[in-house]
């Protein structure tokens, strides 16, 4: 299963590892005619700016997952254990972004957010990145807490935990599966985004994507595929993070 | 000095299952069986008293502390639920050990106290088992102990067995019992099956609509129940009309010496051993068998006359024949416990039946 799954994840990657070193690679060629590290030496200098661009990414990324987590956990779990009037109601607006094209949402929001001097910024970013993703983290908390038994958190306020405590180490590991899923997927929804970075970001904040698009769109497809095996590296890192946390609660992650 | 005492303790709910007025005390080391009819507010009240619910009115109090304003963890009350709650991700030990390590207690001092705790549960060697590798009787257990470990002043017990199966709940009781001759701990132990409170509780409190009706030994409220809904919920009895006068009482079944009311209209309790069946003879009165079946060594009989049914308890050999449709003579030996008729009438038997 392990070695499906490897395979699975790496034969996709053949090509691109290959790209990344062909000099030259023409139809009907099984194998490109020549070789070259032209590409990575490329991505490795500092014009091409890839150390930046990476720590850019996973700042944002990690800001965007950070604060999905804060609003998405609490408005997860009023869906997830209350009933209210308005209830579904207010769970299609949470559901809305998804519908509604990220891109459209930021068109409207730029004036505003040109207003509050939030272009052209990391911050600025970070919040129209949240349309798309934070919609993921409230229906993958919603549906962590609906699955909690609230008597759970009871029984461990009766054997003497603070609100704090039980919330540790009781509710936070049974929801545990949950959030790594949406917070996985929050995480990889920010790294993706191009046109909404494009928009705030105003080509000063210079993502992986922002990086990538150029060359793949220039034909430059060596350098377009060492950066894409570049991107994939991110993801993996989380994935592994991800693992490793939910391991201490006997858990695997369910994506 | 009491233990665990509760005055006036009130909380009101829009759909019932709330409580009214409850006064209640629990000496240290007893075992105080809260029974009464699901939705009677029995469960509300031990959530009061564990701080899970807030009260509209009165006052807890643990070990001579008044709790009522205190979150529940700092009660020195324990609960324990229908379902064992075991938090998945801890071991056995890790779950026993829960409190302790909220406190902050030591690793030696830790690991004896769950070591007890185990041993007292009968469930030594599973420490580093987690909860999905054991039986459903085995976590209860493991619930018990994470209880124990923590000390609590007062024990609530909430149904705690009743989603097991009948042996492995005589089993429970066993050790509950045991349990509280060893470590005398006060303990509060809510069911809806007056058989359980009798053969757990050293005392029992009946309690019906949110109010305690009755608190004694349960021979106190089989012989001498405090109202109808308490004669009832005892069962074995027939309720049966009547009018006492100058100590006899008058019925549809015949007069026998009345014990209680000393006037009025009553309502008789007339318990199966206090029905007595003889071969009829031509001339006397005359009653019918309509069903009879055995019962742990003993006969019991339902028998019916002048329309009303009443249950007997027979020998199971009587010396005449027994058998549906069968006229039999009928004696009432005295004196049976007479209730003045309430004014309010109590609800139908129908609404007192545990589901």
């Amino acid at each position: 299963m392990r070695r499906l799954s490897l395979l699975w994840f790496g034969l996709p990657l053949v090509p691109l590892v290959l790209w990344s070193v062909a000099f030259g690679w023409r139809w009907p060629d099984l194998l490109p005619a020549a070789w070259s590290f032209r590409a990575w030496h490329y991505l490795g200098s500092p014009p091409a700016g890839l150390g930046p661009a990476v720590a850019e990414s996973l700042f944002i990324a990690l800001a965007v997952t950070l604060l999905a987590l804060l609003i998405g956990v609490p408005a997860g779990k009023a869906l997830g254990t209350c009933t209210f009037r308005g209830r579904r109601a207010v769970e299609f607006l949470f559901y809305l972004p998804i519908m509604v094209p990220g891109a459209s949402a930021a068109m409207g929001l730029q004036p505003w957010l040109i207003r509050l001097g939030l272009t052209d910024r990391p911050a600025g970013v970070v919040l129209v990145h949240l349309i798309p993703a934070l919609p993921y983290l409230i229906r993958a908390a919603t549906a962590g807490y609906a699955a909690l038994d609230p008597l759970v958190e009871q029984q461990a306020r009766t054997l003497g935990a603070t609100p704090a405590q039980a919330w540790r180490l009781v509710v936070l590991p049974a929801l545990a599966p949950a959030l790594a899923a949406g917070a996985g997927l929050v995480f990889i929804i920010s790294l993706s985004q191009y046109l909404l970075t494009l928009l705030i970001g105003g080509g000063k904040v210079v993502t992986l994507p922002l990086l990538l698009f150029p060359f793949i769109s220039g034909g430059d497809r060596a350098i377009g595929a060492a950066l894409s095996l570049v991107f994939t590296v991110p993801g993996l890192l989380l994935f592994w993070l991800l693992d490793a946390w939910l391991r201490r609660y006997r858990l695997e992650v369910r994506l | 000095m009491s233990d665990l005492v509760v005055h006036d303790l009130t909380k009101r709910y829009g759909g019932g299952a709330g409580i009214e007025a409850i006064d209640l005390a629990a000496a240290p080391g007893e075992l105080l069986a809260l029974v009464g009819p699901s939705g009677c507010g029995k469960s509300t009240l031990l959530r009061t008293i564990a701080g899970l619910t807030a009260p509209d009115r009165g006052r807890v109090q643990v070990d001579g502390r008044d709790v009522t304003d205190l979150p529940p963890e700092r009660r020195s009350t324990v609960m324990l639920f229908q379902q064992p709650l075991l938090f998945p991700h801890l071991t056995v030990a890790g779950n026993v050990a829960f409190s302790l390590r909220l406190r902050g207690a030591d690793r030696r001092e830790a690991a004896a106290t769950v070591a007890g705790a185990l041993r007292t549960v009968q469930l030594e060697g599973l420490d580093h088992r987690y909860p999905d590798q054991l039986s459903g009787g085995q976590q209860q257990r493991v619930a018990l102990a994470r209880a124990l470990a923590a000390a609590p002043q007062v024990l609530l017990l909430d149904e705690p067995f009743s989603a097991l199966d009948a042996p492995l709940r005589a089993e429970m009781r066993e050790l509950l019992r045991r349990l509280q001759r060893q470590r005398s701990l006060t303990m509060l132990f809510v069911t809806h099956d007056q058989e359980e409170a009798s053969l757990l509780g050293d005392r029992i409190a009946v309690m019906q609509a949110g109010r305690l009706r009755q608190i004694g030994a349960a021979a106190d409220l089989y012989d001498r129940p405090a109202s109808e809904v308490v004669a009832r919920f005892f069962g074995g009895a027939a309720l049966v009309p009547g009018r006492v006068i100058e100590g006899q009482c008058f019925t549809e079944v015949g007069p026998f010496p009345a014990n209680g009311a000393t006037g009025g209209d009553v309502l008789a309790v007339i318990r199966a051993d206090q029905v007595i069946l003889q071969p009829w003879r031509a001339g006397q009165p005359e009653a019918r068998i309509l069903d009879v079946h055995f019962a742990g060594g003993l006969l019991l009989a339902q028998v019916e006359c002048a329309g009303v049914v009443l249950q007997a308890r027979l020998q199971v050999h009587p010396g005449f024949a027994l058998a549906p449709g069968q006229p039999v003579a009928l004696r009432i030996q005295g004196p049976v416990w007479c209730l003045k008729e309430e004014v309010d009438r109590c609800p139908s038997p129908l609404t007192l039946s545990a589901d």
